[in-house]
């Protein structure tokens, strides 16, 4: 998941092992897979690697350490020990206090995730780019129109 | 240094007309673009990142864009942002080809409803431009809508999908109009262009070549007729010689290196904010507020077309989120006046198809449809690919405090001055926008939805740029005269939506070339004068 060249991409301080823990439980709770485990968790789509070819690493991950800050990233406080009620308490008053932040995160994660070919596949399309085989959707019943005609002219 | 007959600036949707039009004169005419040629090959759609790709070098905003070919808008306290593409094609390339014509009443809303001023051509004049115009573009649609007079020669419209017939039912249910979409879009192959294939995201570029931007359309038939385009030169301004003539450009080429170019002619086609930019920066002892200028109504007038948002979910798939984005039907229901509604004009409704992947997982987000946590998947499964959009067109009327001016810091890469916007949306405006959101939520609860959202003005939705330098017959109350001729420079045209003396309610592309053959033809047949020194 991590990528070898994040530390020196990142303008920031050096990432650590911990803080990577901390934000691989940070993203399965923000979007952890389905029960039968056909969509993966944000933490296994490459989230790392997403940052960085977008340009978007030092952002984030400034943001993220803010996070750690306020709640706990090491011993038994930290985030990654907490059961699922705590973690979702964290993250709801992450969502308040840092909404702004919080929603680019989102957006970026989003971006991240749906464009997964396993995410992809799963929500029933195909993991392609739509050019150059397109797609196929029915003409639809043009005799719907039939009312509308006979109603006559509208326009002045 | 050689002197060219007919020089536009500006190769987008005007431009292009107007270019291939006049290249039948013989006459050895030029077009500069300050943008560069497009590779489709790398348009978003190519690639499976498709939804972030398209947020940056594809943005519809050149303030974040910021590409060399862009130039800043200073849009920062409009609540409509600019929307544009710089490029051979302008924007052209990143519309959604939403197609209709202005209706005949569009052209004398003095006359029919005593505001604002009625056009100097109309409807009829101008009908053999839309017919010839839908040729060179390909547009595709269905004959017999009772809101127009009759249009033939379309090509088949758009499909439908199950999104369509389902928002189609719900305004049979009401008993209001609605159409098949007039689309710039070739549904069979046309002209030497692939059919539509439903890539979905026309409004990054169609890979396939199937929407009409004007690079695929008008300029490879123009450059075959010996038209010279330039890209990459950024026109700096329009000189005048002595005799008050327009005499040539200066621009700044490829390689930032100024340059002259001399022109017995010169068409500005630069857009309803490019063009006044380019004429308030064209100021001399003549024309000290800038060329073309006497009356003062360069820059002023903007129009904008506020644009409202509407979306339904519904219980069933629409497989909404595959087909032409853009394009689908169309309601004119509510386009011409009715005073019981306490406003006056109308505006259209655009039935979007629905997003991609992430665009439904972002707004669902915001709109707390989906969260994260457990239930992301439940709120992703019950948006994705069951979601009906609806864009209210209002027309806006002409009101002199909208303008363009002069940024008095802001420059481009050139260091030529930048356009600021000043603009509010009227009372009038505010109460159509009104109104069309609360249509468009009952047209898609007749259709079946299950919760809807409405909201607008939409900022980042400023494609529509029109009235900065308007047509009229009174030169004290207008920039161009009825055929696009400067009242005050007669070597000089103005092709562009610019010229509109005001807005409709529809998509503005189809008149703005229709408009720009009409000029083109009446260049033509009175080629001697315009040219006579």
């Amino acid at each position: 998941m991590s990528s070898p060249s994040l530390e020196s991409t990142l303008g920031v301080a050096p990432w650590t092992e911990e803080e990577r823990s901390e934000l691989d439980a940070l993203l399965d709770v923000l979007i952890p897979a389905n029960e039968d485990g056909s969509k993966p968790s944000a933490r296994d789509v490459a989230f790392f690697d997403y940052m960085l070819r977008e340009r978007v690493a030092d952002e984030l991950v400034a943001g993220f350490r803010i996070f750690l800050l306020e709640h706990g990233h090491v011993g038994e406080s930290r985030f990654s020990a907490r059961g699922a009620t705590e973690q979702t308490a964290a993250v709801t008053l992450w969502e308040r206090r840092q909404a702004l932040f919080f929603r680019s995160f989102m957006k970026h994660l989003l971006h991240c995730y749906y464009q997964d070919p396993r995410v992809v596949r799963a929500i029933g399309m195909e993991a392609r780019p739509p050019f150059p085989e397109g797609y196929t959707i029915i003409d639809g019943d043009l005799t719907l129109l039939e009312p509308v005609f006979e109603r006559g002219r509208v326009y002045r | 240094m050689e002197t060219v007959d007919i020089l536009i600036i500006g190769s987008g949707a005007s431009g292009a007309a107007v270019a291939w039009s006049l290249s039948e004169t013989g006459l050895r005419v030029m077009c500069l673009e300050q943008g560069d040629r497009v590779d489709p090959s790398h348009y978003p759609s190519t690639t499976s990142q498709w939804e972030s790709s398209r947020l940056h070098d594809y943005n519809v905003s050149p303030n974040v864009r910021a590409l060399p070919a862009d130039y800043p808008i200073n849009d920062s306290t409009s609540p409509i942002a600019i929307a544009n593409y710089n490029a051979v094609g302008g924007s052209t390339i990143l519309y959604s080809g939403h197609f209709p014509r202005f209706h005949p009443s569009d052209f004398k809303v003095r006359t029919l409803d005593g505001v604002a001023d009625d056009w100097p051509v109309d409807y009829e004049r101008l009908e053999p431009f839309f017919a010839l115009n839908d040729q060179m573009m390909g547009v595709s649609g269905l004959e017999g809508d009772p809101a127009y007079p009759p249009i033939e020669n379309l090509l088949p419209p758009v499909p439908l999908g199950p999104m369509g017939e389902t928002v189609g039912k719900g305004f049979n249910a009401l008993g209001w109009h609605w159409w098949p979409s007039y689309s710039a879009i070739a549904t069979r192959a046309h002209n030497g262009r692939g059919k539509c294939i439903n890539l979905g995201p026309c409004n990054t570029g169609c890979a396939q070549g199937a929407k009409a931007s004007t690079d695929v359309t008008y300029w490879p038939a123009a450059s075959q007729r010996g038209v010279i385009l330039k890209t990459r030169c950024r026109v700096r301004e329009i000189t005048v010689n002595a005799k008050g003539r327009a005499d040539g450009v200066i621009y700044y080429d490829a390689d930032g290196n100024e340059c002259r170019q001399l022109a017995r002619l010169v068409i500005v086609a630069c857009n309803g904010v490019g063009t006044p930019r380019l004429l308030l920066n064209s100021r001399s002892s003549q024309f000290p507020e800038g060329i073309a200028n006497r009356s003062g109504l360069v820059g002023k007038n903007l129009m904008l077309h506020p644009c409202g948002y509407v979306e339904g979910v519904f219980d069933d798939p629409l497989e909404s989120n595959i087909g032409p984005h853009g394009c689908c039907i169309l309601s004119q229901e509510f386009y011409e006046t009715d005073a019981t509604r306490g406003f006056v004009r109308g505006y259209t409704m655009q039935v979007l198809r629905g997003p991609g992947p992430v665009e439904t997982a972002l707004s669902g987000l915001l709109q707390r449809e989906i969260p994260w946590g457990p239930n992301h998947h439940k709120g992703f499964t019950r948006r994705f690919g069951r979601t009906a959009g609806i864009a209210i067109i209002v027309e806006d009327l002409p009101e002199e405090h909208n303008s363009v001016t002069l940024d008095p810091t802001l420059v481009d890469g050139h260091g030529i001055p930048a356009p600021k916007i000043t603009y509010t949306l009227s009372q009038n405006s505010k109460k159509m926008l009104s109104h069309g959101l609360n249509k468009g939520k009952q047209v898609l609860t007749a259709a079946g939805s299950r919760k809807n959202s409405a909201y607008g003005p939409v900022r980042h939705t400023g494609w529509h740029l029109m009235g900065t330098a308007r047509m009229g017959t009174d030169p004290e109350r207008s920039v161009v005269n009825g055929m696009g001729q400067s009242h005050d420079v007669p070597n000089l045209f103005v092709v562009d939506s610019s010229i509109f003396v005001t807005s409709g309610g529809v998509n503005p592309v189809s008149t703005i070339q229709a408009l720009a053959l009409y000029i083109a033809d009446q260049i033509k047949q009175n080629l001697s004068t315009v040219l006579a020194d």
